[in-house]
């Protein structure tokens, strides 16, 4: 268990100070060279974290940014807020190609899909929205309005999609069968994330824990507590090696769980308030996270 | 006409009109001349006897106006402008007789009445009035410190004038009336008396009078002070002395609180008379009595506070900032006057009677006083402690020391007697002892009441009682809390229905308490009521009430498994678990269970408990436990609504999937649940994740109705659907099992055609459509293939048609093309966009028998063999199994049978998929693409698009023949547009090919009169069917008739 702990970063290897307020979220890039963070100051910021260095600022939202997504051949941002807006960014220029508009509320998840051709969002307006990247319409492809309450957090796979929702429930939109699954958890799903191999979901829930469900069966293969998480919306995220489960807690920690047994492996001091999201390098054991107090810090071995 | 003068001239013809008639002045010379008689009545004028004319304006009719002889002015009659009265609506218009008088009256009242000049003023006021009033003018025009005329009231004229100055010369002094002195003379020595009084009153009241005015009498504004009649004589208002009043109210400058109500003035004055020294005049003495008469509360008011909003005030003039104290005057206080006389003023006088309030008079008795009564004077050891008798008084007696026990007498009598009178003294109190006493005096058998024989025993007896009372009542209030512990001994209540029993009885689940339940089946409710009964409660109640625990208990004591003692306390572990409530938690894994083992069990468990709760007795039980004995109750009940299974049990399926599913619950009992939902995705979206869409090719949901009307409209497809789908429910549900939703079926191929094979059999044939809707649509256009043209009516008018099927076939042609473009892009595996097909409804029959189904019209036969003739083996795509597919367009999955004919719609698409043309390969449709694809390979296929006939055979096993429903509307455009397009282009051509058509088609017919013959007594076509056909056939002919006159003028 030491050694398993001893390869998990927790040095910190960065600072990225610029954001004006709490930093919401945090997201790699897909190789990882890059990342993107947005926050409270209605900005989105694209940073080169290994070398520490802040590249470009992307203003337009009219208010705070909640999730930023980048296309995976990094030549398209889309980000979405508070401003019920969803901004769909050129990466170079830096200039807004296409608003889209339609969500009644704040916007709290926004992915591409694998070849950036759509965006899929998730609210506050308790629903799940598909967005066509290629054509020129401005109203979705899909409005999904299943979800009782409003949606926290969205995850694609090439077939699926997944969303999790203050309902407590977890609803799988398998776009190829056709098929809606929907895992009650029973508590307020805050974050879904995906194992890399994409047989778990882990569902982090307002009642500080973490739920990893089979994806197959829907059971709940296990729990992962420790951490605080009642009020704030938070991110956690699997490991590159899925060895391990990552999350932040509101007390500004960041707690490393294995993924198998459950047990907390490590967890440290991270930041002076909320760790408000996590996100882990595709590739090298590398940790990238934010926080309320404003600061993305990178964590490595 | 004419006058006598001219009688001699003769005119003749029409007199000219002149100008004359056209100028106005000369018309009217022309009237003079009486030649009126030419003018119209409407251009005639009317005058007067001096020619003027009279009336003028409104169309010459109207107003007499205007100069001489109008209004007056040389105007005429104008309007003046309008002023509005609104605003001096309320100014009060005094008007007097004056002016309401004519002029000659007014001279009359002028002659009548003296005026006075003001040079020549007698009284000197109108002198006085002259000057304050040029000095007001002056105030207006220059400013002053102190606005208003008020120094100018002050400042008087010092001119008198020449009347004063005479009047002075004769001896009149001022502020004295002028008139005779008779009534002053008459009056006597009481007048004396007056001026007595008069010089003590000006010496009292000098103070108020200016020193320099020789006025000496305060008098009020208005000269109607009623008591002040008398003196009126001497001292006569009419002179305006001017008499300084000073301001001593609070009211604001000016303001005259009395201004409407001036009978209050003087009450107020003689108030303040009053309190500056009161008993002066009695005149004021006077005014004095009047208000405490009419005004009981005058001055009772808080001084100095103001008026509250409750209190009611009088008069609203009332000072309220009064300073200091109010007291009333009762009596009159003039010494030097006979009492009499104010009083008999104060009753008698209608002027003092008329100043109380109108319409009230003087009571002429006071008000009686009501009794009153002082409140009782309560005794000083008057304890206000109130005490019961029983119960409430138990503890007092209770705390009483019991007497000594005493002996019974000997007398059983006398014992009797004791006995019966102390139980009912203790009940009705020591009252009745006494009343006893009283009655009883003389009986010797009641001696013990006054302390003879047997007296201990009473009252030792009696207490007893009284404690027995005591305790009764006691109980009573406990009762419904301490139920159990009396329960045994307490046979007085037993009869009434207790609470716990009452729940019982209904199901409910008692309060948690000791084990002093054991018994309570054996409680003497429970006792009476039968078990049956008691049951039958239960069950009647179970559904309002939560379930019972004394089911469970009843369980308890029933035990299923008798011999086998580990299940059986598993099972009692159970019952507790479940009437405890809450998460039922598994039994312990010791028991060595595997996991099935174990919910079998507690199925089990659960079912049988079910069945307690419903009340089965345990004779009825044990059939559950014998598995193959029905129930024979439940399996009458169940048995109407179920089919029987195979399940050994026949606990019922209900129970069986209810129960399962409790403890199914009971198993998951926690999150996460996992449900699964159907969802469509977009189309644009499965585009866009690059996926197929799972639902291509199903009906679009519908969408949304707007209206009312729109949802009816839009419903109406379904609706239709189901309908043609409800046919046989067996085949309906199969076909759309296995073609929409179950691809498992369709993949196994071999099964599939058998299944099929076995539904045909079965299949029911379905009317057709109306013929005439898609004929009214098809036949006009001559959509037909020319090979498929109807022969038999085309031959009268080969041209024509000729033509309309060449413009069909350019349309196939291109269709054609589209098809094979389609294959070839299948080939190499790319997407080609698909022409856009015929939506309508289409359905392949299929005929197992060359045989069969041939009795058809002979056109119609014609066709399909035509048909076949030109593109049989290519065109048809078949299979081995002896069936084809076809790939069917239309929104609704149809399925026709006739006469031994299955039309087998496939699939279903929708148009719009179909026109984006995207080429379904997903493995869940497989086997159906397969022979999709297999048809998009003929290129000839599409041919069958455009035709309108029911039945084509399909020659190329010889066993089949394929019957193509219902072209649709799409082919039928192309085909009119292609005919434009075609027509000269292929003119040349046409010419040729007629020739060749014609040359087959009479082999056609002449093959297929031969098949007529052949197959029209095999088939088993009903007469039905035949009739239909032939309306058909008809109907086509004069549609063609039709349709043929009318292209006949258009083409050439």
């Amino acid at each position: 268990m030491a050694g398993a702990a001893a390869g998990l970063p927790s040095k910190e290897a960065a600072i990225l100070k610029g954001h004006e307020g709490a930093v919401l979220a945090v997201r790699f890039n897909k190789d990882g060279k890059y990342c993107l963070s947005c926050g409270k100051d209605r900005s989105l910021r694209l940073w080169n974290p290994h070398k520490g260095i802040h590249i470009k600022t992307y203003n337009g939202h009219a208010r705070d940014v909640r999730d930023v997504a980048v296309s995976s051949d990094n030549s398209k941002l889309s980000s979405c807020g508070g401003d019920r807006q969803l901004l769909y960014w050129d990466v170079s220029s830096g200039r807004i190609i296409r608003k889209f508009q339609g969500h009644d509320a704040e916007i709290n998840s926004v992915k591409f899909n694998e070849y950036a051709a759509a965006l899929i969002s998730g609210g506050g307006d308790r629903s799940v929205r598909a967005w066509d990247c290629r054509s020129n319409r401005f109203d979705p492809i899909q409005v999904i309005d299943t979800f009782k309450d409003s949606v926290t957090s969205v995850q694609l796979t090439k077939t699926e999609i997944i969303a999790g929702s203050v309902d407590g429930t977890v609803r799988t939109f398998d776009i190829r069968n056709g098929r809606e699954i929907v895992d009650d958890l029973g508590q307020s799903v805050n974050s879904v994330a995906l194992s890399y191999d994409e047989g778990c979901i882990l569902a982090s829930c307002l009642d500080s824990t973490i739920r990893l469900l089979d994806r197959a069966s829907g059971e709940q293969l296990q729990e992962y507590k420790g951490h605080e998480n009642k009020a704030f919306k938070m991110d956690s995220c699997l490991t590159n090696t899925d060895a391990h489960v990552v999350s932040g807690s509101e007390d500004g920690r960041v707690f490393y769980w294995d993924l198998v047994d459950g047990v907390l492996v490590k967890s440290f001091k991270a930041h002076a308030a909320v760790v408000t999201s996590v996100s882990y390098h595709p590739t090298e054991s590398c940790m990238l996270t934010s926080s309320v107090d404003g600061t993305i810090r990178m964590w490595k071995t | 006409m004419a006058g006598d003068d001219e009688s001699v001239c003769v005119y003749y013809g029409t007199p000219l009109v002149s100008e004359v008639e056209l100028n106005p002045r000369k018309r009217k010379a022309a009237l003079d001349q009486g030649k009126a008689c030419q003018v119209a009545p409407w251009n005639q004028e009317v005058t007067d006897s001096e020619g003027r004319r009279r009336f003028h304006g409104a169309f010459s009719g109207g107003f007499s106006a205007g100069y001489y002889n109008t209004v007056g002015s040389k105007e005429g009659w104008a309007p003046t402008a309008f002023t509005s009265s609104r605003q001096s609506r309320a100014d009060k218009k005094s008007q007097a007789a004056y002016d309401f008088m004519d002029e000659d009256e007014k001279a009359e009242y002028d002659a009548k009445n003296l005026e006075v000049r003001s040079d020549f003023d007698t009284f000197g006021s109108t002198a006085a009035e002259y000057a304050r009033r040029q000095a007001a003018k002056e105030i207006g025009d220059r400013p002053s410190a102190i606005p208003g005329p008020l120094i100018d009231e002050i400042i008087v004229p010092v001119n008198e004038s020449t009347g004063v100055k005479l009047l002075r010369l004769m001896g009149w002094r001022g502020g004295r009336q002028i008139g005779p002195k008779h009534i002053a003379a008459a009056s006597g020595a009481k007048r004396e008396a007056r001026k007595a009084m008069m010089s003590l009153a000006q010496n009292e009241s000098s103070s108020k009078i200016l020193p320099g005015t020789e006025e000496s009498l305060a008098v009020g504004e208005d000269g109607q002070l009623a008591d002040e009649e008398d003196f009126d004589i001497e001292v006569p208002t009419a002179t305006p002395n001017f008499v300084m009043n000073p301001k001593k109210d609070l009211y604001g400058l000016g303001f005259d609180p009395f201004k409407d109500a001036p009978e209050f003035r003087e009450r107020k004055r003689a108030r303040e008379e009053d309190r500056s020294g009161h008993g002066g005049w009695r005149g004021h003495a006077l005014a004095l009595k009047r208000p405490s008469l009419f005004r009981p509360n005058a001055g009772k008011m808080g001084a100095g506070f103001g008026i509250g909003a409750l209190e009611d005030l009088g008069d609203e003039d009332e000072d309220v900032y009064d300073q200091g104290m109010e007291f009333e005057v009762q009596e009159l206080e003039d010494d030097d006057k006979p009492p009499e006389k104010p009083q008999k003023l104060l009753l008698e006088d209608p002027l003092h009677k008329g100043s109380t309030l109108p319409g009230f008079h003087l009571a002429k008795e006071p008000p009686k006083k009501k009794p009153w009564f002082s409140p009782p004077i309560i005794p000083k050891n008057f304890s206000f402690v109130h005490i019961f008798n029983n119960p409430l008084c138990s503890e007092r007696l209770q705390d009483r020391p019991a007497p000594p026990a005493a002996q019974p007498p000997d007398d059983p009598e006398q014992c009797k007697y004791i006995e019966g009178l102390a139980s009912f003294v203790a009940k009705s109190g020591p009252r009745l002892e006494e009343i006893s006493k009283e009655k009883q005096k003389e009986n010797p058998m009641f001696g013990f009441l006054f302390g003879g024989p047997g007296h201990d025993y009473y009252v030792r007896r009696l207490w007893e009682e009284e404690q027995k009372l005591v305790k009764d009542g006691k109980q009573q209030i406990q009762i419904d809390n301490a139920q159990n512990e009396k329960a045994g001994k307490q046979s007085n209540f037993s009869s009434r229905l207790a609470a716990n029993e009452r729940g019982r009885m209904l199901g409910e689940i008692p309060l948690p308490k000791g084990p002093a339940s054991a018994q309570r089946l054996d409680s003497p409710v429970a006792s009476m009521v039968g078990a049956d009964d008691r049951a039958r409660l239960q069950s009647a109640l179970s559904s309002t009430f939560t379930s019972t625990s004394s089911a469970g208990e009843s369980a308890g004591n029933f035990q299923p498994f008798k011999n086998d003692l580990a299940k059986q306390s598993r099972f009692e572990q159970f019952l507790k678990g479940k009437t405890t409530g809450g998460l039922w938690k598994p039994v312990s894994g010791g028991s060595g269970l595997s996991e099935a083992e174990r919910s079998q069990e507690i199925f089990e468990f659960e079912t049988i408990a079910r069945m307690q709760q419903e009340g089965l007795t345990p004779d009825k039980r044990s059939h559950l436990n014998a598995p193959g004995k029905p129930v024979p109750e439940l399996v009458a009940v169940m048995g109407s609504r179920f089919t029987a299974a195979g399940i050994e049990t026949t606990t019922t399926l209900a129970e069986a999937a209810v129960g399962k599913e409790l403890v199914l619950r009971e198993l998951v009992k926690k999150y996460p649940i996992r449900e699964e939902n159907s969802w469509r995705p977009a189309p644009l979206l499965c585009k866009r994740f690059d996926l197929l869409d799972p639902f291509a090719g199903k009906a679009p949901p519908l969408p949304k109705p707007r209206s009312r009307t729109e949802s009816f409209i839009l419903l109406t497809n379904p609706v239709e659907s189901n309908l043609e789908l409800r046919h046989p429910p067996s085949q309906a549900n199969f076909t759309q099992k296995s073609v929409i939703q179950d691809p498992k079926i369709s993949e196994s191929d071999e099964r599939y055609g058998e299944e099929l094979e076995q539904i045909n059999e079965k299949i029911e044939p379905i009317p057709e459509r109306p013929v005439d809707l898609y004929k009214a649509i098809f036949s006009d256009d001559s959509d037909d293939d020319d090979e498929l043209a109807e022969p038999a009516q085309l031959s009268a008018h080969a041209g024509d048609a000729m033509k309309r099927a060449e413009a069909a076939n350019t349309a196939l042609n291109r269709l054609v093309a589209g098809d094979f473009l389609e294959s070839l892009g299948k080939e190499l595996g790319l997407e080609v966009p698909e022409i856009t097909r015929p939506t309508g409804d289409r359905a392949e029959v299929k005929e197992r028998d060359g045989g069969l189904g041939r009795s058809k019209n002979n056109d119609e036969y014609r066709r399909g063999e035509s048909k076949l003739q030109s593109s049989a083996p290519v065109e048809v795509a078949r299979d081995q199994r002896g069936f084809s597919m076809r790939h069917e367009k239309s929104p609704l999955g149809r399925q026709l049978h006739k006469n031994g004919t299955v039309v087998e719609d496939v699939y279903r698409r929708d148009s719009q998929q179909s026109s984006r043309g995207k080429v379904l390969q997903s493995d869940t449709n497989e086997a159906l693409f397969g022979v999709k694809t297999r048809r998009l390979d003929v290129p000839d296929a599409p041919r069958r698009w455009g035709d309108d006939t029911s039945s084509a055979r399909h020659t190329a096993t010889g066993k089949e023949a394929k019957v193509s429903h219902v072209p649709s509307t799409v082919s039928r455009y192309d085909d009119t547009e292609s005919e434009s397009d075609s027509d000269k282009e292929k003119a040349l051509a046409k010419q040729i090919r007629r020739e060749e058509r014609r040359l087959k088609r009479e082999k056609e017919k002449r093959k297929h009169k031969h098949r007529k013959n052949h197959s029209s007594d095999k088939s088993g076509k009903t007469k039905k069917e035949k009739s239909r056909e032939k309306e058909r056939h008809h109907h086509r002919k004069r549609k063609r008739q039709r349709t043929e006159s009318s292209s006949g003028t258009s083409s050439p």
